[in-house]
């Protein structure tokens, strides 16, 4: 007997139950609705975790921001006192330079006996271009940061990745990484211009061009229970340019091959004050079905739109809000790329899931002169990431909130949290996709 | 009537709640039944899936589709929820049924549809579900796949596994009835 006539038997016997109706099935189904709700709804819970969270902040803002006055105070000292000693060096009539470098080296030595490290060095590079011929400045680091218009940096970032995921196939790094596969890389490059400003340091406008040759390298893992690890790390090397701004504006190109996939995206932006824009329409590559071999999709293009508002901080912490809506189009034909000449792929495979990738930014990582930086990135996603429609565009909202904390002038954290989910566009079903992403970041500035 | 009582769940009314749980009781009980593994879990389905219907029965919307296929979803969706979450609890050894080769298409017209449904509820948690959404459902390897984030392969090996057991089972039966009747 075949199959379909075995099951057709079974589902015809099946087909024909209808069991009776018990007044107890009724009973608890009314006991269920009539269940107390919480005392405290879910909602209030969270506005008041929320609360907690924002009343944390501001006492570590608090504090923090108490215990930077002494430094300040100190520094605006030096300061004025440089720069005393600046104008007569550069007349050399009213004020005699050595007696200017002698006061300066003095009150620098004794303010920076109770500076912490990276205001001492800060303290040397002022001094420099009144130090005269005998002193000599054990750091060139500050100088360049505060009292060059041109500078030069050069930077490089690493950022191990753990991703934990419900699903096989992972959205955020299906672009990336595929499963079958034991190792990938993806190379790529991007030129970037980009203008960030110092809302932490005060220390003034800067603009940045660089360009940067990420090198992203996965190690997927599947356990029994089909859920994936992925493993991985992430390499930005590459030179940056500073120098002072004209307007506040930003522009970018990222664009180069991946292995298995091809990212392609155009970046423009606006920075003002604290406000900070971000538009990036991004094509991107997304994996279709499991398969031995190596194997790209791509299945459309995503614009993303996210604003940033950061809050009025003096202070070491710096918390912000930010919202985003990102655009999905799926291209009508898709295009297959193969790496494996003996097991082509066929052409009507569909996309497996997507999620855009949220990435942490830091917007301060570039406004101090550094040389290059560490960076330890985690994040996790969870929730339903599966895409079971895939027709016409769709919306994807996003909402979120982080600080910034910088311990010093070498060390920032961020945190953040962010929320998204699908909305339904252009008259297309809703579709059931939800995503958190938790993430905390560390940034170590090495001169 | 129908529309009414939808009307009248919308304001949660306790009296159009009783009417439409009992009015789609046994078709949607029936569909629990072939999911759990005995009546009790599957009244909790049911209970579990009236619960979600009489929450969001405003997103109900009657020019899209009809109330009886928009519950029958919901059913079937915590059915397949109710599984993912036992899933992941470790389960008994899967214990092979000693049986001979089967009657199967004898034994399946033997059997009362309430025989029936208790082999398909002795099966592991794993194989019912694809043998529900396969062959009672009519959804693809690849859809079930989806839904239950498993690989194609899995869910068919599930399903002739499945099948196999069925015809055990019914093989079993058959002789047993047909020992009793020859007594």
């Amino acid at each position: 007997m075949s199959n379909e006539d075995f099951f057709n038997r079974i589902k015809s016997k099946l087909s024909g139950m209808d069991p009776d109706f018990d007044p107890g099935d009724w009973k608890a189904m009314e006991a269920m609705l009539d269940r107390k709700k919480p005392i405290i709804p879910l909602w209030m819970i969270r506005v008041a975790a929320g609360l907690a969270l924002f009343v944390l902040g501001y006492l570590s803002y608090s504090y923090f921001d108490n215990a930077e006055k002494p430094r300040q105070e100190a520094i605006n000292s030096i300061t004025q006192k440089t720069a005393i000693a600046e104008v007569g060096t550069s007349t050399k009539t009213k004020i005699n330079p050595s007696l200017a470098s002698a006061e300066k080296s003095s009150v620098a030595t004794q303010e920076s006996e109770n500076l912490p490290q990276d205001a001492e060095a800060t303290v040397e590079i002022r001094n420099l271009p009144m130090a005269g011929k005998q002193e000599t400045p054990t750091s060139l680091t500050a100088k360049i940061n505060f009292n060059s218009p041109r500078r030069k940096a050069v930077s490089g970032s690493f950022e191990p990745v753990l991703l934990i995921s419900e699903k096989k196939h992972n959205p955020a790094f299906s672009a990336i990484a595929d499963p079958e596969t034991s190792l990938v890389a993806n190379p790529a490059t991007s030129i970037r211009l980009a203008k960030i400003e110092s809302p932490i340091l005060g220390a003034g406008e800067k603009q940045v061009h660089g360009a940067n040759i990420p090198f992203e390298a996965m190690i997927p893992r599947t356990s029994k229970e089909q859920k994936s690890w992925w493993i991985g790390m992430t390499a930005i090397p590459g030179l940056q340019y500073v120098q002072n701004p004209e307007e506040s504006f930003a522009l970018g190109v990222v664009a180069g091959t991946a292995f298995p996939g091809l990212p392609l995206s155009l970046e423009a932006g606006i920075l003002k004050d604290r406000f900070r824009y971000e538009e990036a329409p991004t094509a991107r590559l997304y994996l279709g079905e499991k398969q031995r071999g190596s194997q790209g999709t791509l299945s459309g293009i995503s614009i993303p739109l996210k604003a940033k508002l950061y809050f009025r901080s003096q202070s070491r912490i710096q918390p912000y809000v930010s919202t985003g809506l990102t655009a999905f189009i799926p291209v009508k034909e898709q295009y297959v790329f193969s790496f494996d000449i003996n097991n082509p792929p066929n052409q009507s495979q569909a996309l497996e899931a997507l999620v855009v990738r949220d990435t942490l930014d830091f917007p301060n990582r570039s406004e101090q002169e550094i040389n290059s930086t560490l960076t330890f990135d985690f994040n996790s996603s969870t929730g339903n990431i599966t895409l079971p429609e895939r027709k016409g565009m769709y919306l994807l909202a996003s909402a979120g909130a982080g600080m910034n904390f910088q311990v010093n002038a070498r060390l920032g954290f961020q945190m953040s949290a962010n929320y998204s989910r699908t909305l339904g566009g252009m008259g297309i079903e809703q579709r059931n996709m939800k995503r958190i992403d938790l993430g905390m970041a560390m940034h170590y500035f090495i001169n | 009537m129908l529309t009414d009582l939808v009307e009248g769940c919308r304001k949660e009314d306790r009296n159009a709640q009783r009417k439409l749980y009992e009015h789609f009781h046994g078709k949607m009980l029936s569909i629990c039944l072939r999911y759990a593994a005995s009546r009790e879990e599957a009244v909790e389905v049911l209970n579990s899936s009236f619960f979600k219907v009489f929450k969001n029965i405003h997103r109900f919307d009657g020019k899209k589709g009809n109330v009886e296929a928009w519950i029958r979803t919901i059913v079937t969706n915590t059915a397949i929820d109710r599984y993912r979450k036992e899933s992941k609890r470790p389960n008994t050894i899967d214990l092979d049924y000693a049986y001979k080769e089967s009657h199967g298409s004898i034994a399946v017209e033997d059997l009362t549809a309430q025989e029936i449904l208790k082999l398909v509820q002795d099966l592991p948690p794993a194989y019912r579900t694809v043998f529900n959404l396969f062959a009672i459902e009519g959804y693809s390897h690849k859809e079930i796949g989806e839904r239950l984030g498993i690989s194609e392969g899995t869910s068919k090996s599930n399903l002739a596994k499945a099948r196999k057991k069925l015809q055990k089972a019914l093989s079993i039966n058959y002789e047993i009835k047909r020992r009793q009747h020859v007594k």
